[in-house]
């Protein structure tokens, strides 16, 4: 008996025993929707009130029909100090009128919406809206992003949907310079780091 | 590495299992994870089912591999992914064994073991019954040393998944491979 047969005789019964153990697809379920619950895993470093409170900048519509004074429907809502608003959705709206039931969610008129006006007003001061610089922040243990023309962005998980760049958000680092890609209507959809050393950023300037 | 990774894609050439974690790293997508499991998710579950027991297995798997979902980011592929999901897979079973007291009755059993004479007999009538109680009679750190073998490690990665020399995990196979020799003879027997 040879010592190539011994380790072929143990190979075998190795094999054979290693059939028995699979790792049973409960367990490999459970491993799954652990690993699709963790893909943002910036979502969770944001507070619950956040998450829910969501977007400042959503889904803004540059319609050329703004001078005929539109109406929209703005869902939004406010941090924790009421210093901050947060923007879930501005949709423009054919009709004047919309009933929302939730108690942080307001229809109205934005021109009686000072905040989103003079949000309005920021966005339009700045010249090349389709790239938006800013820096990434801490704020109150929440990871923001300051851009410079317009204000803080909270990483709502919409926000980090329609960016879809996973690779790049997970890797954030507090004070890195990045670039928010806008299309002409302003919404939100890649960022990209920003690399450009004359664009680089340690603070907005007052 | 991305472009080798997208040629690969493209011409249909399997990645390795270094490749697709480093991919499931930059990108987070869970069907690379769901891949890796689908690869090795049965190598490391027996490797814990044959120094612990089923549930305490499924546990350690579960939890070995939601380490592997946290540190994504940070896997560098220096060595096998292979390697370093055993190594999380240990380290988080001998963390389970110290919490419980029982790390230090399994690492002093005895470096030699007594084969049973028992399993002689049910050799002849059940081969891979009588391997798995020989087995199990091997001290932790032998079946450990044997086991990573059989499953394609070499040398140097049983040792750095195990924490040990390399001249140790010599030894240790030496050790069990007596295990082998006695269910041989039986094998000899049979053919005289």
């Amino acid at each position: 008996m040879t010592k190539p047969h011994q380790e072929q005789l143990l190979q075998e019964l190795m094999a054979k025993s290693k059939q028995q153990s699979a790792l049973p697809n409960d367990v490999k379920s459970k491993i799954l929707r652990h690993a699709k619950n963790s893909q943002f895993p910036l979502a969770f470093m944001l507070r619950w009130q956040t998450i829910c409170a969501a977007v400042l900048i959503g889904w803004l519509w540059f319609d050329a029909s703004r001078s005929n004074l539109p109406t929209y429907s703005v869902t939004k809502s406010y941090s924790d100090n009421n210093q901050l608003v947060y923007y879930h959705q501005v949709k423009y709206l054919s009709t004047p009128k919309v009933e929302l039931a939730k108690t942080d969610v307001e229809s109205l008129n934005l021109t009686e919406d000072p905040e989103y006006f003079s949000y309005l007003a920021s966005i339009d001061k700045v010249k090349n809206g389709n790239r938006l610089t800013g820096i990434v922040k801490k704020s109150e243990q929440e990871v923001v992003i300051e851009i410079c023309q317009v204000g803080l962005i909270k990483l709502a998980p919409s926000v980090i949907q329609a960016l879809d760049s996973p690779a790049i958000i997970n890797n954030l680092k507090v004070g890195q310079n990045i670039t928010l890609l806008a299309d002409n209507r302003g919404k939100l959809f890649g960022i990209e780091p920003n690399r450009n050393s004359a664009n680089n950023l340690n603070q907005c300037a007052s | 590495m991305s472009l080798t990774l997208s040629l690969k894609n493209w011409l249909g050439v399997a990645e390795s299992d270094d490749e697709l974690m480093l991919r499931y790293g930059n990108t987070g997508d869970a069907k690379y994870l769901s891949e890796l499991i689908n690869r090795v998710g049965d190598d490391l579950y027996f490797y814990l089912v044959k120094h612990s027991d089923t549930e305490l297995a499924k546990d350690i798997s579960q939890q070995a591999w939601v380490k592997v979902i946290d540190k994504r980011t940070s896997y560098s592929a220096t060595g096998s992914f292979k390697s370093w999901l055993f190594k999380i897979g240990r380290t988080t079973l001998i963390d389970e064994y110290k919490k419980n007291n029982r790390w230090q009755s399994l690492t002093d059993e005895q470096e030699t073991f007594v084969f049973d004479k028992n399993l002689e007999a049910l050799f002849e009538t059940d081969r891979l019954r009588a391997f798995n109680l020989a087995l199990e009679q091997l001290p932790f750190l032998q079946r450990e040393a044997l086991v990573l073998q059989q499953e394609g490690f070499r040398l140097r990665e049983i040792a750095t998944i195990t924490n040990s020399e390399i001249e140790t995990i010599k030894t240790r196979l030496r050790y069990a491979k007596q295990l082998l020799q006695q269910l041989i003879k039986i094998e000899e027997k049979k053919h005289d």
